[in-house]
């Protein structure tokens, strides 16, 4: 006895599709390919039906939700700059983190991939995004000398000044410093010794996505991020496209150089 | 009457496009009371190997060992099979004489009469004494297989030699590692718990055996199900990056896979006695659009054919950041006491390597992670290691007198995991 499920595979169990895992049972709405606006499982304190309909525009903000010194989704203190250390929420429009608006960095998509390449990487999912599977980034983390001098903290430069490299997995790299208080771990966490203090525990967001562009954006960190000579820091809120060897520069001493990982 | 409850912990919100669903599963088993079964119960075999290597003779160690060896052969339940083996530069039976004897109380006492007679001399040959056991397990097949192994000094086997032995016992009998004093090799014993499903551990003196000994055979003899499966279904085109016991101590078992079909695996547990075990899944599963869901695994324990229980790992995609990035405080924990391992194994080796600053950061993260898991046991024998100056920032200096007994403890209990403390 098997069912059909809705992307037309025939499945033994009957709750989640055997074969691809897509929901078949009436009491499971939203089959893989059929969003729905409201997830009834969302736990969230206030969540309520979307009722929107507009498939990129969440349920959000809950409404009602309590407006204060705390954040309204994960009840983290504000820390007084616009948005939440924590879940980046913006407190002045309510909003969570601006979905980032594309920019057309390379409108041609990297050479045709070899999986060969990403095998390479470990943590480099080979169905991650489903055009240029093989287009991914690396980050290399290390103290950066010119720019601590620059910077005028008033802490001590790292000695030995390590430096690692994180491979970017999956389509989104949160930077920041790891709290376990506030159910955060950025991949790349600059909490690991040399620990910089002056990166936020929410600093920003690198976003990878399957066709090979890579952008930034700052969270609203408390001390800003730079790019390349750039004497001014990127606006918060904003993806700012980047390119193979460009330089992050944020906290007292952090310098991330991303490269292709070919 | 068996009864195993799954319980499922993970963030089921994934980013637009994200793929990596981190599950734990909860296993809580009830075996009932094994040795008041009826009917066809898997039998139980023991083997106690002991060194008896030339080394065991300073201080009280053969005393205590042969002192150990009786208490265990006392522990061991009426009716279940047992051998004592004296390890040398090969091995030798010491009870019975040749195969399984089977527990009672005349059995239990020929048995004490010859541990009673042991005398030390000879090499360390781990791999051999093993295959011994292997050899005496294969003779009852079905049964609960368990072995206690206790040495003092380093196996002075070749590498390829006992790699291959370990190799040949893996899935046949699960085997629970001692090394008294501080003259044996952590990471020799630790091959052998992690290839035979089993754990390790430093007696820090030879009057701890008996009671240790007493411990597992108690454990063993507890046990009502020999050979469980952790089977995991994934959806097509997901890749699972890892499978991994992480309670009551860490084990890798990514690598122990036995497909069953393209989207099924099976991975070994050992037997089970009434107890809770975590495993946490990392699967790469293929994206749904925005708001779509799926089935990212089904994850399952099975006894033979008989499916003991099933979780579910059910997510949806969303385009809310504050849902996608949020963080499940259990996966979180163990996640932390895997990492927790590698920081304290890495600061050894790098101590011991003469690179202090290597050993410096990876027992700093150590404390931190331990402070913030509230692993007190850990934080105590870090302690012994290095002075903390600040747990939370990971801030610690080298002791420049470390005990070798403290580091090999804090090596050896590395790999075992406290459960995490929610509100």
């Amino acid at each position: 006895m098997t069912v059909l499920c809705p992307e037309g595979h025939e499945s033994t169990a009957e709750d989640w599709c055997d074969i691809c895992g897509s929901p078949i049972a009436p009491d499971l709405p939203g089959a893989v390919g059929s969003p729905t606006p409201n997830d009834s499982a969302s736990g969230l304190p206030g969540a309520v039906d979307g009722g929107v309909g507009v498939l990129t525009q969440p349920a959000w903000p809950p409404a009602g939700a309590p407006s204060g010194p705390a954040c309204p989704v994960c009840a983290e203190p504000r820390s007084g700059s616009r948005y939440c250390e924590a879940c980046a929420y913006d407190f002045d429009t309510g909003a969570p983190l601006a979905a980032p608006t594309p920019e057309p960095l390379q409108p041609a998509p990297p050479t045709p991939s070899s999986s060969a390449s990403s095998a390479s990487a470990a943590s480099v999912s080979p169905t991650a995004g489903s055009g240029g599977a093989g287009a991914g980034w690396v980050a290399e983390v290390c103290p950066d000398r010119a720019f601590f001098d620059r910077n005028d903290d008033e802490v001590e430069f790292p000695d030995p000044p390590t430096s690692r490299l994180v491979v970017l997995s999956g389509e989104r790299t949160l930077i920041g410093r790891r709290s376990p208080r506030r159910d955060l771990r950025p991949e790349i966490d600059l909490s690991v010794a040399p620990e910089d203090r002056g990166a936020s525990r929410a600093h920003a967001f690198l976003d990878h996505t399957g066709d090979g562009r890579l952008t930034v954006t700052d969270l609203g960190s408390a001390n800003g991020t730079w790019i390349g000579d750039d004497p001014d820091p990127i606006s918060p809120g904003r993806s700012v496209p980047l390119v193979d060897g460009d330089r992050l520069y944020l906290g007292s001493f952090t310098r991330i150089t991303v490269r292709r990982s070919h | 009457m068996v009864s195993f409850t799954s319980e499922v912990h993970l963030n089921p919100h994934l980013p637009e496009e994200g793929t990596q669903v981190d599950v734990v599963v909860t296993v809580t088993a009830d075996v009932g009371v094994p040795g008041a079964r009826t009917g066809a119960g898997p039998d139980a075999v023991e083997v106690i190997l002991l060194d008896c290597s030339g080394s065991m003779g300073g201080g009280r160690k053969m005393e205590e060992a042969r002192r150990a060896a009786a208490v265990a052969v006392d522990t061991l339940r009426d009716g279940v099979s047992f051998a004592v083996v004296q390890g040398e530069s090969d091995s030798t039976m010491v009870y019975p004489r040749k195969g399984l004897a089977v527990v009672s109380d005349q059995t239990r006492r020929e048995a004490k009469s010859r541990i009673s007679r042991l005398k030390p001399g000879g090499g360390t040959a781990i791999g051999a004494w093993l295959l011994t056991a292997r050899g005496l397990m294969l003779t009852a097949p079905g049964a609960i297989h368990h072995a206690i192994l206790l040495t003092d000094g380093q196996n002075g086997e070749r590498p390829p030699a006992f790699a291959k032995a370990l190799a040949a016992c893996e899935g046949v009998f699960q085997c629970d590692a001692r090394g008294v004093g501080a003259d044996w090799n952590v990471d020799e014993l630790r091959k052998v718990s992690t290839a035979l499903l089993g754990s390790v551990a430093l007696l820090r003196s030879p009057a701890d055996i008996a009671e240790d000994f007493r411990t597992i055979i108690q454990t063993v003899m507890d046990r009502g199900l020999s050979d469980v499966r952790l089977r995991v279904w994934a959806p097509r085109g997901s890749t699972v990056r890892f499978v991994r016991q992480v309670s009551p101590q860490i084990e890798d078992l990514t690598h122990r896979a036995v497909a069953v079909s393209d989207l099924v695996h099976d991975y070994p547990t050992g037997a089970w006695g009434s107890e809770v075990r975590n495993y946490h899944v990392c699967i790469d599963v293929p994206p749904a659009p925005v708001g779509g869901r799926r089935l990212a695994a089904r994850i399952s324990l099975l006894d033979g054919e008989e499916t003991l229980s099933t979780a579910k790992a059910e997510v949806t995609w969303t385009d809310d950041l504050a849902e996608s990035t949020r963080i499940n405080p259990v996966v979180a924990h163990w996640t932390g006491q895997s990492e927790l391992a590698s920081a304290i194994q890495d600061g050894i080796r790098a101590r011991q390597a003469g690179d202090e600053d290597t050993a410096a950061t990876a027992l700093g993260l150590a404390a931190r992670l331990a402070a913030e898991s509230g692993d007190v046991d850990t934080l105590r024998r870090l302690e012994k290691v290095v002075d903390i100056v600040d747990a939370p920032t990971g801030h610690v200096t080298l002791r420049r007198e470390v005990d070798r007994l403290d580091e090999m403890d804090l090596d050896a209990s590395s790999t075992r995991t406290v459960t995490p403390k929610l509100p």
